[in-house]
């Protein structure tokens, strides 16, 4: 919760730019998995390794995807930064 | 004796060199958000994925810790560069945050949300034998849809990102 708050504000504060965006949320499901992976190893369980496999793929996905984006926007408008 | 002070030396190096990792953790974390160029900014995503990963490694759970390393700093921070060199951004450092929103940056929790339950070393090192065969395990008997799932979102994600690139 915290890390979503301050990821947030952090991209709020920041000029924006859609690569800054795409790096914090890298780091929101950083710190998320993290959570998870620390909680599994308190509570001696196996399944929050498997969350973090697949929270693992969805990254992957996602920054395929987002990257895709940043290059169409670019070739569309020319410039990547000051988007709002 | 002379093992047993070798031992605590042992544990205390291993102690301080997690500190030091989550520390600059925490600290790149904050880098990598607006205050540089955006080159700047993935040298320090890199450094944040890498000493996040060992401190997985260093504290137990060690396939996590290799695989982090292996599907961010070997995939996604290579991604990144590359989009980063393919396009035509300005690469001087620019002041993104104003400066007095510094330390409302260094006191809200970022480097301490990346740097929880630092010394659960002693709890977590009986498990880690057989993680590699439990994970295997799992993943052919209880998560085979849930995995094949992912198979689909993988090449459904590369599908798709050729298909915006191209239109």
């Amino acid at each position: 919760m915290f890390s979503i708050l301050t990821i947030l504000l952090m991209f709020y504060f920041c000029k924006n730019n859609i690569i800054t965006l795409l790096i914090s949320i890298e780091m929101l499901l950083l710190t998320v998995t993290l959570k998870f992976i620390y909680l599994g190893g308190y509570l001696n369980d196996i399944s929050p390794t498997m969350f973090a496999l697949l929270i693992i793929i969805l990254a992957g996905a996602e920054s395929a995807i987002g990257l895709s984006l940043l290059v169409s926007y670019y070739k569309l408008r020319g410039r990547i930064t000051h988007i709002l | 004796m002379n093992d047993i002070i070798m031992k605590y030396m042992c544990l205390y190096i291993y102690l301080l060199f997690m500190k030091i990792m989550n520390i600059m953790s925490g600290i790149s974390s904050i880098l990598a958000m607006g205050l540089l160029s955006p080159v700047q900014s993935m040298l320090s995503l890199m450094i944040l994925f890498l000493s996040t990963s060992f401190c997985l490694y260093l504290q137990g759970f060690e396939l996590i810790g290799l695989l982090y390393m292996l599907m961010y700093v070997g995939a996604i921070a290579i991604l990144f560069t590359f989009i980063l060199s393919l396009l035509n951004i300005e690469y001087l450092p620019k002041n993104n945050i104003q400066s007095t929103s510094y330390l409302l940056f260094i006191f809200l929790i970022m480097p301490l949300d990346l740097s929880y339950e630092a010394d659960s070393l002693i709890m977590n090192l009986f498990n880690i034998n057989n993680e590699l065969i439990t994970i295997g395990d799992l993943l052919y008997s209880e998560y085979a849809i849930i995995f094949m799932l992912s198979s689909i979102i993988l090449v459904m994600s590369v599908v798709g990102a050729m298909s915006v690139i191209k239109c």
